[in-house]
């Protein structure tokens, strides 16, 4: 959008591209991410079903009260809401904080491109242990 | 002109009103980096007239409509927009400003993901309280304006260059705006659609009484419809009629029209 003047455009009608376009995205970006990590760990749980009831032999109630006893509510479940929605928060405001100010030409968004990947990747690293250490500590 | 230069701005010593002037660019300098684009640039445009400025390539002829339209802020100098100073405002400040101007960028920047209808319909959804049925006979009103039939669902990837740059004219114009912008009409163009949009911006000047200020290199046909020149050359301006540019002695204007063909046929164009 920024190539091709779409963001000055927006700004030529009187129209802030931040509450316009990168504000959306995020805020889209911080709700999506728990919904992706909710599906993905159910895709998880379903796998492991199949492996060890179909593959393995393993008793599907076995499995299912097994299932139910070794996973916490608040470290499992709510944990992986929190951290989801944290780096979703981060990787949508890198994302669009670093195409937002990225050089109008096609080596500004291959590096933006990069550059946003490389700092979503490293933050939601930090991100993760910092919460982690602080889930530990009962915060 | 004096400048001071403990406060980092320019006066203005004339003063608006400036005659019929509409935007005033004051000592303006820019520089990107190492290059200095403009060196204590200023020129005027006036109300109601349709001005080209006119210069070689990377000379800074859209920079310096992005000035006007406060896209980029200069180093140094004032840019005036009738009675309002723009440099030192606020980007909030500036959105209000820009329900005044409209800009045709050159590329057209229209909303790639939205189609035709919508681009034009946005600032009125935006900014007006239209129930639907209003935009869409306003918005179709600007499509007949500018020449445009049954593109409402059409995505912008899907119309050809002239097209693109009436989409683009006619979403500058949906607001009454009171001076427009234009960036490199005709590029991209063949001769047919040059003549095409060249006759709807006369028609437009014409019948809405904008200011308009158009950047170009096709020196013939900006010609024939410009009221004034401003030529940008060494980071400056100098202005005047089309018969005061094409009698010029200054031997930088006589080689860039030397170069471009057109010397004498200027006045003829014109």
């Amino acid at each position: 959008m920024v190539t091709s003047e779409q963001l000055d455009g927006l700004r030529m009608m009187s129209i802030d591209p931040i509450d316009f376009v990168t504000q959306p995205k995020a805020f889209a970006l911080a709700l999506s991410m728990p919904l992706l990590s909710a599906l993905f760990i159910v895709c998880g749980l379903f796998g492991g079903y199949l492996v060890g009831v179909g593959v393995l032999g393993i008793d599907a109630g076995t499995y299912l009260a097994s299932l139910e006893r070794n996973i916490d509510f608040r470290n499992d479940v709510l944990g992986s809401i929190v951290k989801s929605l944290v780096f979703g928060a981060l990787v949508g405001l890198i994302a669009t904080w670093r195409g937002y100010t990225a050089a109008p030409n096609s080596a500004g968004v291959s590096s933006a491109t990069t550059g946003a990947v490389v700092q979503a990747s490293v933050a939601t690293l930090m991100f993760d242990y910092v919460i982690t250490a602080l889930w530990g500590v009962g915060l | 002109m004096p400048v001071d230069m403990a406060h980092g701005r320019a006066p203005r010593s004339e003063g608006p009103p400036l005659g019929q002037s509409h935007v005033d660019v004051v000592s303006v300098r820019l520089a990107f980096g190492e290059r200095r684009v403009f060196d204590g640039l200023s020129c005027r445009f006036s109300q109601a007239k349709v001005s080209v400025i006119l210069g070689a390539s990377g000379v800074g002829k859209s920079t310096l409509l992005r000035l006007i339209a406060g896209l980029q802020r200069p180093d140094y100098g004032d840019i005036w927009i009738g009675e309002q100073e723009i440099t030192r405002l606020p980007e909030r400040e500036m959105l209000k400003v820009r329900k005044r101007l409209g800009m045709m960028f050159q590329g057209g920047a229209l909303l790639d993901s939205t189609t035709v209808f919508d681009n034009v319909a946005l600032p009125l959804r935006e900014h007006t309280r239209m129930s639907e049925s209003e935009v869409r006979e306003r918005v179709h009103a600007q499509f007949e304006a500018v020449g445009l039939k049954r593109v409402d669902d059409l995505l912008p990837g899907q119309l050809s260059g002239g097209m693109k740059k009436r989409a683009a004219l006619a979403r500058a114009m949906i607001m009454d705006p009171e001076i427009l912008l234009i960036d490199e009409p005709f590029s991209g163009l063949d001769p047919l659609a040059v003549r095409l949009i060249e006759a709807l911006l006369v028609e437009v000047n014409h019948t809405k009484g904008l200011t308009m200020v158009l950047t170009n290199h096709h020196i013939g046909s900006t010609m024939r419809m410009a009221d004034e020149v401003v030529f940008l050359v060494d980071g400056a301006a100098i202005s005047g009629t089309v018969k005061e540019i094409s009698q010029s002695s200054d031997p930088r204007i006589r080689r860039f029209l030397a170069a471009a063909g057109s010397g004498p046929a200027l006045e003829e164009a014109s």
